[in-house]
């Protein structure tokens, strides 16, 4: 697999952390699965790495990929 | 006769706050509620959910100010962290009640069991991301192997 398809693969799951935490309560079964999902793929094709594991290893791409959303959120609010 | 304006019981020092930015007092305002609701074991159970994620809407609001918009200070770091376990821990008790009290259907306030659920392996997912442990060589490894990234 190439690195820029791995790429997508972590923007992928980033979005799906992201609409998450973000949905509508009574969306977030939903939205839990999808990203269990994603999460469920990757443990599959790596078996030495745990889902906890996965979960703190991205956890400051996704810092950045949140604090990315939220100002441009706010730059459009201002515009 | 206690006065009308008689401190409140909080789970703090008020002194500590004395000098400081009333910023997490309301979140931790209504954490003292919620504790005080559990401890007395009443039996308002739908009403302690919707408290319970009126906390959290809070909780994401200061996140979003304080940890994600500006460098977190030391100070939010160590409140957000006891913020995000007290919340785990209030919400893993109100699963264990949902599941014994079957008669009480969350859904009658619009959040399905499941939603609970999700909404507390998402916190505990959050936990791990921010204040995780992981060494910088094991996320640089994994990050490697999984997404081909250097850190």
């Amino acid at each position: 697999m190439s690195s820029g398809s791995r790429n997508e693969e972590l923007e992928s799951l980033l979005e799906a952390k992201y609409e998450l935490e973000f949905c509508e309560d009574g969306e977030k079964e939903a939205c839990f699965k999808a990203f269990e999902q994603r999460i469920s793929g990757i443990l599959e094709m790596h078996p030495g790495i745990s889902r906890s594991e996965l979960i703190e290893a991205i956890g400051s791409r996704y810092r950045e990929f949140k604090s990315a959303r939220i100002r441009a959120q706010r730059r459009r609010e201002t515009l | 006769m206690p006065s009308a304006h008689a401190t409140p019981n909080l789970p703090f020092n008020d002194d500590e706050f004395s000098v400081d930015p009333k910023d997490w007092i309301p979140a931790l305002l209504l954490q003292a509620d919620l504790e005080l609701e559990i401890a007395e074991k009443r039996n308002h159970l739908l009403r302690r959910l919707s408290t319970w994620y009126s906390l959290i809407t809070i909780f994401r609001r200061l996140e979003r100010d304080k940890m994600v918009a500006v460098d977190p200070t030391a100070r939010d770091k160590k409140y957000h962290k006891a913020m995000l376990e007290f919340l785990i821990g209030s919400g893993s008790i109100l699963l264990l009640e949902l599941e014994c009290h079957k008669q009480i259907d969350s859904r009658h306030i619009g959040i399905p069991f499941e939603s609970v659920v999700a909404q507390v392996q998402e916190l505990r997912d959050d936990l791990r991301m921010w204040h995780g442990d992981m060494t910088t060589a094991r996320r640089a490894q994994i990050l490697t192997d999984v997404f081909g990234l250097k850190e």
